[in-house]
């Protein structure tokens, strides 16, 4: 049974974006039904609107039928963002991709949602420019995309996330009416709505135009590996580097099943017997970066460092990053599935968690492995397992759980970087009070009395997980989550 | 001094304290240290005080972790002073501001020279608990650096003025404290020339702390006539080294006679005095806009023309000061004029002005287009209006 849209809706819808742009069959709506999670559902209609215009119509027209509509950027999200989990319409918006403005001496370029993080950077990177967020997924993943998960990623440690470096939108409100929030300045008065829109998946609106803050590029770079015999060792140098005072560009880490993955898939040059290994990566001006790299040699090999390497030339600091950005890949070559968590702990709790991470492996009979930004204190547990074995599914969500639990715990959070979407919605209550989440529904509903954008994301809905997955409307095999 | 007033001990007196007086259908205004009071319109309707001094207690600090948890009735200062201790600061820098809380700090949006480097209070603030005009205290955010669990509901209460809600308490990001700082003054004959060089600093590779240019303030700062550019640096030693020479050669090359660079306790002592230049009495008008326009305006004359002006130009933030002796007829023309010449690419507000001015001009200038969005959300956390009623833009 596939659930099909009032033929209404959908020749209004058809009417504003054209026909060729309505899709309905089947395995188009299947196109349509997931992101990088592992959660499914198909929507009743995908629309791809040409021009902020044609956005605000569709909307209007949800917004009079009471429908539900999702907006879906390049549909990477890991927490099932984009999914029309209500059905509903998924306005999909990879036609709107032009960057439309570059302004370098002010600092800001505006861009359509659909544009792609790297092209931003890659349009102005020749002028000495870039724009900071680079989440692992920047060759592919949307800036409305970005925008709408507060999009973190290996540099942020130092340059800060998304919402960091937007300064304004235009939005698509939920009613279908078109504003603009924020301004190409640092102060556009009254309520900073740009800060409450950033992160806020898609259930307050649709961005059809950003403001970006554009960077000066830094004058150098210095790329090092540092490797440990044991994990504990390499947690506990992240501690000792953040609490010097040294704040690298990226901080990243990585364990023994990685590693070997990495090496076997791409070649990174990372010793295959180690235990884990730290990426660090120090920018600014040249004449600071040896006080500086000094400072974190003797902090790693302090702590025990069996080897730590410094990039000597470009080739071979691309040549580290390689692994770290191939890791998401490899990770397959160890098991056919995987669920990656995005917990947050404070930084000097790290050492702890991963212990707890490991212990958790050893109770569920589970293959656990780790890639991170360890620098933020933002935990990428990849819990592997075949979804043949149900037995082994059962037990990777009862670890995950366990996980979270334990970065809640110890003051952290759920997720940093990739959401709360669907996947987590239910377990706000762990971290927030019912009155704290009234708050927030309060909000939405303000923004949307209507309910219409992104339903049940976010906030909790009271559907528990076990239900969802056999909810109509998702896909039969793997529709867990 | 005759308002009513109450001072909660703690967040839940405060929280029940707000129920009671907005149950009475009473106004209610929150206040810290009083050093702010004169920012936004006149309150509409008689208010009850609600003091935060006693809410000051340090909740949670971790140096490690970089992150600080504090009650918001904390004084700027006292905050500075723990964290000093640990080798770290919490990066901003506004004007006067030491006895200041941080609730008022928060609530004013108060930043200073360095926000282009170090970010203002919503790249900083990591979450927060603030009581709602019900009386419920309502939490967002968390303590962790990075974080995208539920709304960021904290920032839209920085720079509301109060009018969401009382601030409660507040985590932060903090940073290690540079190793190094100077400050590098430079004096030039033409105003012109001192902004270019001003703005090809700011956009070079050096990683400066802020750049400014400060015309017609010589007198209070002990500094001769003119236009001076003023780069603060902070770094390692080699990087402030490096910095120094370089923006002291482009200084000279650009035909600056008189440049100097400050370091140790001279460079804190001149970073204070530049932090603390006495305001009673004066018109303070706030210019935000992009960095190149504000440039041009400055150029013109029509922005400040002999005026006192000080130029944040990577942050293309601009303070123009009148004397308390300045007709307030003449305030409100320039004033409208600087609005005229931004028209919808940049905003001015006036911080403080005497009545008069006030009178006779809004301080707020015209509301932002997304208005009426900013009205939904205050009827949803405040539908009655107690909070600050009157002061802010518009009727929020
Ligand atoms: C290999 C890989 C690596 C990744 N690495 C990182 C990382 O380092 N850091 C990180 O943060 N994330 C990472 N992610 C997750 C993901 O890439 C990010 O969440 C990204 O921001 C999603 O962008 P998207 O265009 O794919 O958005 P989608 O998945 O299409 O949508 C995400 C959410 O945004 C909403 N949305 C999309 N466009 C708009 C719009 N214009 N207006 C309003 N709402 C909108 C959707 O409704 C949905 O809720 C990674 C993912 C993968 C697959």
């Amino acid at each position: 049974m596939s659930p099909t849209v009032d033929p209404a809706v959908r020749s209004e819808i058809a009417g504003v974006v054209g026909a060729r742009y309505v899709f309905d069959r089947d395995e188009e709506k299947r196109a349509y039904s997931y992101d990088a999670s592992l959660i499914r559902a198909r929507p009743d209609l995908v629309c791809v609107p040409g021009s902020a215009e044609e956005v605000a119509a569709v909307v209007r027209v949800a917004h009079r039928h009471r429908v539900p509509f999702v907006a879906r950027g390049a549909g990477t999200g890991i927490a099932g963002g984009s999914i029309p989990i209500e059905g509903g319409i998924v306005i999909a918006l990879t036609r709107l991709n032009r960057i439309l403005e570059v302004n370098i001496p002010d600092r800001y370029a505006v861009v359509e949602p659909g544009v792609v993080n790297l092209d931003l950077t890659r349009r102005v990177e020749n002028e000495g420019y870039c724009y900071r967020p680079d989440p692992s997924s920047q060759k592919v993943c949307t800036i409305g995309g970005n925008v709408a998960s507060n999009a973190g990623g290996p540099h942020c440690l130092a340059y800060g996330v998304t919402s960091n470096h937007i300064l304004g939108m235009e939005v698509v409100l939920p009613d279908g009416s078109i504003t603009e929030i924020g301004a190409p300045h640092l102060e556009p008065g009254g309520y900073d709505l740009t800060g409450l829109f950033t992160g806020s998946e898609g259930t307050l609106g649709i961005a059809t135009k950003i403001i970006c803050r554009l960077s000066r590029s830094s004058e150098a770079v210095r790329t090092m590996l540092a490797s440990y015999d044991r994990m504990e060792d390499a947690a506990a140098a992240v501690e000792a580097i953040i609490a010097a005072g040294v704040i690298p560009a990226a901080l990243e880490m990585m364990d023994r099943e990685i590693i070997r993955a990495v090496e076997a898939a791409v070649g990174a040059g990372y010793p295959v017997d180690a235990e884990a290994v730290l990426l660090i990566e120090i920018e600014g001006p040249r004449d600071g970066l040896n006080e500086s790299s000094d400072v974190i040699k003797s902090l790693c090999l302090d702590q025990g460092a069996r080897e730590f390497r410094t990039a000597q030339s470009e080739e071979e600091r691309q040549k580290l990053w390689k692994g770290r950005k191939g890791a998401l890949g490899a990770v397959a070559r160890i098991k056919p599935m995987y669920y990656l968590h995005d917990g947050v702990v404070p930084r000097t709790r790290l050492l702890w968690v991963m212990k707890k991470i490991a212990a958790t492996a050893a109770q569920h009979r589970l293959t656990i492995v780790n890639v991170f930004h360890a620098g933020d204190g933002n935990l990428h547990p990849f819990i592997l397992f075949d979804p043949a074995d149900a037995d082994e599914v059962r037990r990777v969500h009862l670890a995950g759980e366990e996980i979270l639990r334990a970065c809640v715990e110890c003051g952290g959070t759920l997720s940093g970087e990739h959401g709360i979407g669907i996947e987590k919605n239910e377990m706000m209550g762990w971290i927030f009070s019912e009155q704290d989440l009234e708050t927030m529904r309060r909000v939405r509903s303000a923004i949307d009395p209507a309910g219409v954008a992104n339903p049940k994301k976010v906030l909790p809905s009271g559907a528990r997980c076990g239900e969802l997955s056999r909810s109509p409307g998702s896909a039969p095999a793997g529709a867990w989550i | 001094m005759n308002d009513p007033r109450v001072r909660p001990a703690n967040l839940a007196e405060a929280a029940e304290a707000v129920g009671k007086i907005a149950a009475r259908g009473l106004s209610l205004r929150p206040i810290g240290a009083g050093s702010r009071g004169w920012l936004g319109r006149p309150a509409e309707s008689e208010a009850v005080l609600i003091e935060t001094r006693d809410l000051r207690n340090l909740e949670h600090y971790e140096p490690g972790d970089l992150t600080v948890t504090v009650e918001a009735g904390m004084a700027f200062e006292t905050l500075a002073g723990l964290l000093e201790a640990e080798g770290q600061w919490l990066p901003v820098n506004p004007a006067r501001s030491g006895q200041s809380t941080l609730g008022g700090l928060l609530a004013t949006g108060a930043t200073g020279s360095i926000r282009s480097r170090y970010g203002s209070w919503r790249d900083l603030v990591l979450g927060m608990s603030v009581v709602l005009a019900d009386g419920s205290l309502s939490r967002s955010g968390g303590r962790v650096v990075k974080n995208v669990s539920g709304y960021d509901l904290h920032k839209l209460h920085i720079g509301a003025l109060g009018t969401l809600g009382l601030i409660g308490s507040v985590s932060l990001r903090v940073m290690p404290l540079p190793k190094e700082q100077r400050l590098v003054l430079a004096s030039f004959k033409d105003r012109a020339v001192a902004l270019e060089v001003a703005m090809a600093t700011a956009t070079s590779q050096l990683e400066l702390a802020a750049v400014e240019v400060l015309d017609n303030l010589s007198p209070s700062i002990g500094l001769a006539e003119g236009t001076w550019m003023a780069v603060r640096i902070a770094g390692t030693e080699a990087d402030c080294a490096r910095s120094a020479r370089e923006i002291q050669e482009a200084s000279r090359m650009a035909g600056s006679r008189r440049h100097v660079t400050l370091a140790g306790t001279e460079c804190l002592r001149a970073l204070r005095d530049l932090n603390e230049l006495p305001m009673e009495g004066t018109t303070i008008c706030r210019i935000s806009a992009p960095p190149s326009l504000a440039i041009q305006l400055l150029k013109q004359g029509s922005l400040g023309g002999d005026r006192r002006v000080i130029c944040d130009i990577p942050g293309g933030i601009v303070h123009v000061l009148w004397n308390g002796d300045a007709e307030p007829s003449e305030i409100i023309k320039s004033v409208d004029g600087i609005r005229a010449g931004l028209g919808r690419s940049g905003s001015a507000i006036l911080l403080d002005a005497p009545d008069g001015v006030r009178a006779g001009i809004d301080v707020w200038g015209p509301p932002p287009p997304s208005y009426p969005l900013m009205q939904s959300i205050k009827r949803a956390l405040d539908p009655d209006r107690i909070w600050n009623r009157g002061r802010f833009i518009g009727d929020l």
